[in-house]
């Protein structure tokens, strides 16, 4: 194995090119407005003197969205612009992309922004059809289409990993598994698909609607539910089912044949008519968007590690671990598992583009966002109205064109340097 | 004999490949909690703007359901908790008021009977007698909450109302007789036997009967022939753009290497690769096709309405039209794969000039396009059939979204308006034919690779 393969080094040889370094730094820089939107682009000022008292306006709603503050009473209205503060300081950009501005609706042209009313009304790039604040909306659609990324990449890269090590590991053709086994795994999967979905398939349609914190609760606790199933069968089968005489007998399960027939067939589905069929009819939001992509784009995860766990069992180190009488599971986690995942690297630059692209393409047919959702491909779609709104169909545009490149170029440069027959 | 067997072995795995699909798409929409016969009642309905006693719209959905073959279980078997209500108590009440009962059952551990008792109650009194505005409106704000909370917020409201009073003892003893939380672990299955909507499905499809759209009443069968030539004339045709361009241009590519004809292609091509096709289709759409701008192009359609064609030169006419219709979706679908078909063969050519026999040809004599296009091509045509297949399901994808796009009459479009408005016959029809294509074109690539890659051994991979 290459030793030169830490992420480390990989950082240097991204950085050696000119391109290399601009892609480094760009992505960085959209980390950093992806963090901070909330700061550069806010209808809320970032701290405020209000009769006497001080203010944090942008932290408290943060506060508030996790459910630990309330909003005071004088501010109520939340139309933030028409209090008279003794000090304040606003962001960059005052408004927020979803605060429709209704003076300014209609598509008005950066240009005409400056000279309506006499004064710049603080839209650099102009306005949408109901007076969104176009540039608002393109810094917060990073934040957006990072986040579609890399939910996205996170259920591809546990659904992928899971089936990919099953199939490589354990779905050899030679090795031989009991009957007893076979059945416990049945098992498992059946129960823990009826308890963590079946029983709880309505609680996962509302918390979709109610926000991030909710949904991670739900999460751990239907991960929890799984880990509590898989122990309960683990010792059943231990204890039960492996005395019993007839399913001591050991079998050729075709897992790795099942597994890879699963992987062709996802490979076959037409991803985007796939997720046009669920977005017709799951509520609009970008957490089931991600949902459904992670959920339909596993299968290269799935191949590429089955591929590498399959070649990585041949070396020598695990012929040696598996003779010196290391479980096979202790030999999977300590040396198979962790020596394959650098091939991954290769994969992900590709695997957030095509999220984001995928995401911005639905988003352009008018589906898989809400209404107060502004991402990329809304402001497209939204431009089709109106052909002459350059300033809406460019810099989105652009935006999403160089966030593609982007990551495309870190999949190239990764797959270049990860290529076993590379120079070093 | 090892290729005959491999053959045969791969045109028989594609049946459980279809059948996967077909059970995956089925539970898809199974498991969504929406139901389209009750949706495509409810907006006919709300159309003639009449009332309609809950009666009458039970009675309308079963002739609806019976009339689209759906009235039976979907699968074979299915899996339900054991604490849910029997089918039979389901047949009689609509998709959403089911829904509502799953909710309460599951969520408060309700017993049916006592959920089913209030539930109806609830519809007796919603259609019953002339109601205040108010509490009409709590009615149905009831009938559409399934948590506790809310049941109870809006019950507390009218605390001393006639009206909800029974709804509150009902409610109270719903609560009272909540069976005990263990019971709803235990799943409970039911076998349907033949008697099921994928078996009669299935059964028909062997017989080559695809049955009717939800939506406009036609038989599958006669709108895929409407529309599958056209998707397989954008195919094919911008497959054959996509050799008659690429592999020139990366062939002159590796031969000019580092000139600035290369330096500049390689550019232009970068741009295409990255740029979003529905984008790059917008925008052509805009200032090519558009009245606001040069106005070259048609916007949507294969060919012009209202088109006279005479009948000695018709034939040539009707090409032109469609050509002309078809230039820019072409160009949208085949440019990112131009990029990536060109650089491959590029730098295939510029590896294996690297190669002996490369060197022993020049120093025959040969100048370097000849020892190229000696062989050079068969190297480009080994890439070519191992890239064939996913150049081909690029070109299918893509091809959906621009068909969308451009509202070309072809299976993308079709499978949009589907998807819509869910009109799941349709649907499924439409995603296997698109499964079939990918794996059968899969098949053709990877036995054409057996065929010019000599090396390669088939009888043991899958």
């Amino acid at each position: 194995m290459n030793s030169n393969t830490n992420i480390e080094s990989f950082r240097e040889f991204l950085k050696r090119s000119k391109i290399g370094k601009l892609v480094y730094y760009s992505l960085i820089f959209f980390f950093l407005i992806s963090i901070l939107a909330d700061f550069i682009a806010n209808d809320k000022p970032i701290y405020c003197n209000y009769k006497g008292r001080s203010y944090w306006p942008v932290f408290k709603e943060y506060g508030i969205k996790i459910g630990i503050s309330k909003l005071e009473s004088q501010f109520a209205s939340q139309n933030w612009k028409e209090y008279n503060y003794e000090a304040v300081l606003w962001p960059l950009i005052p408004f927020a992309p979803k605060n429709l501005d209704f003076t300014m609706s209609n598509f008005i042209s950066p240009t005409k922004a400056i000279k309506i009313g006499g004064h710049f009304s603080g839209h650099y790039l102009g306005t949408g059809p109901l007076g969104e604040d176009i540039l608002s909306a393109i810094i917060h659609g990073v934040r957006y289409a990072l986040f579609t990324g890399a939910g996205t990449l996170l259920i591809s890269l546990f659904i992928g990993l899971t089936f990919g090590t099953i199939a490589g590991y354990f779905g050899d053709d030679s090795s031989k598994n009991k009957v007893s086994d076979v059945i416990s795994i049945i098992l498992f999967l059946f129960y823990s698909w009826y308890v963590a979905y079946y029983l709880n398939r309505f609680n996962i349609l509302d918390r979709l609607d109610d926000g991030l914190i909710l949904i991670l609760v739900l999460l751990l606790k239907l991960i929890g539910y799984i880990i509590i199933i898989g122990v309960c069968v683990y010792f059943i089968n231990k204890y039960i089912l492996r005395k019993l005489p007839l399913l001591k007998i050991e079998i050729h399960f075709p897992l790795d044949l099942v597994i890879s027939r699963g992987i062709e067939v996802f490979n076959a589905l037409p991803k985007i008519l796939i997720l046009f069929a669920f977005l017709a009819f799951l509520k609009p939001s970008i957490l089931n968007t991600i949902l459904i992509l992670g959920f339909i784009s596993w299968p290269i995860f799935a191949q590429l590690i089955r591929a590498k766990i399959l070649s990585i069992k041949k070396e020598l180190y695990i012929e040696s671990a598996k003779s010196s009488g290391i479980k096979p599971m202790l030999i999977l986690f300590r040396h198979a598992l962790p020596n394959s995942l650098g091939i991954l690297w290769i994969i992900i630059g590709y695997s957030v583009s095509g999220a984001v692209l995928a995401e911005s393409a639905i988003g352009y047919l008018g589906l898989g966002t809400p209404p107060e959702v502004l991402s990329w491909g809304k402001l497209l779609s939204m431009a089709r109205e109106n052909s002459s709104a350059w300033w809406m169909i460019f810099p989105s545009g652009f935006m999403l064109f160089y966030f593609i490149g982007c990551f495309n170029y870190l999949g190239k440069q990764a797959s270049i340097f990860y290529n076993p027959k590379r120079s070093v | 004999m090892g290729f005959t067997f491999y053959l045969i072995k791969r045109i028989l795995l594609i049946i459980p490949t279809l059948l996967l699909t077909l059970l995956f798409t089925l539970y898809i929409s199974d498991s969504i909690p929406t139901d389209p016969v009750e949706d495509s009642l409810n907006s006919r309905i709300q159309e003639s703007s009449t009332f309609v006693s809950p009666k009458t719209k039970k009675r309308m959905y079963d002739e609806m359901k019976i009339k689209y073959g759906l009235y039976l279980p979907v699968f074979y078997f299915n899996v339900k908790s054991s604490i849910d209500a029997p089918d039979s108590v389901y047949k009689t009440l609509l998709p959403s008021d089911r829904i509502w009962l799953d909710r309460v059952i599951i969520s408060q551990n309700a017993s049916w009977k006592v959920a089913l008792a209030f539930k109806r109650n609830l519809l007796e009194l919603l259609n019953g007698q002339k109601l205040s505005e108010s509490s009409l409106n709590d009615l149905e704000l009831l009938n559409n909450s399934f948590r506790n909370r809310d049941i109870v917020k809006i019950l507390n409201k009218h605390k001393g109302d006639l009206l909800f009073d029974r709804l509150s003892i009902q409610y109270a003893n719903l609560k009272e007789n909540s069976i005990s939380s263990i019971d709803k672990y235990i799943p409970s299955f039911r076998w349907n036997g033949k008697q099921c909507q994928f078996h009669s499905w299935i059964s028909k499809l062997i017989r080559g009967k695809l049955g009717y759209s939800l939506i406009d009443k036609r038989s599958i069968g006669s709108i895929i022939k409407d529309v599958l030539p056209w998707t397989i004339l954008l195919n094919i045709t911008s497959f054959i753009i996509i050799f008659i361009i690429g592999i020139p241009l990366g062939f002159f590519k590796a031969i000019y290497n580092k000139s600035y004809f290369d330096k500049i292609s390689t550019q232009i091509l970068n741009v295409f690769y990255g740029i979003p096709q529905f984008w790059l289709a917008g925008l052509l759409l805009t200032y090519f096709a558009g009245i606001d701008y040069l106005n070259f192009f048609p916007v949507s359609g294969v060919t012009s309405p209202f088109l006279d064609y005479n009948i000695d030169e018709g034939f040539y006419h009707l090409f032109l039209d469609v050509a002309w219709h078809l230039i820019l979706p072409v160009f949208c679908i085949s440019m990112p794969i131009i990029a990536v078909v060109s650089n491959q063969i590029k730098q295939g050519l510029l590896d294996f000039e690297d190669e002996l026999f490369a060197t022993t040809s020049k120093a025959k004599g040969n100048s370097n396009i000849k020892t190229m296009f000696i062989h050079g091509m068969s190297i480009i045509k080994v890439l070519l059939v191992s890239q064939g297949a996913s150049i081909f399901s690029g070109i299918l994808s893509g091809a959906i979204i621009i068909e969308t796009i451009f509202s070309l009459p072809g299976m993308g479009t079709k499978g949009f308006t589907a998807t819509q408005s869910q009109d799941y016959p349709l649907l499924y029809i439409i995603l296997l034919m698109t499964v079939l294509f990918i794996t059968v074109v899969n098949l053709i690539m990877d036995v054409c690779y057996t065929l010019v890659d000599p090396r390669i051994k088939f009888s043991k991979s899958i």
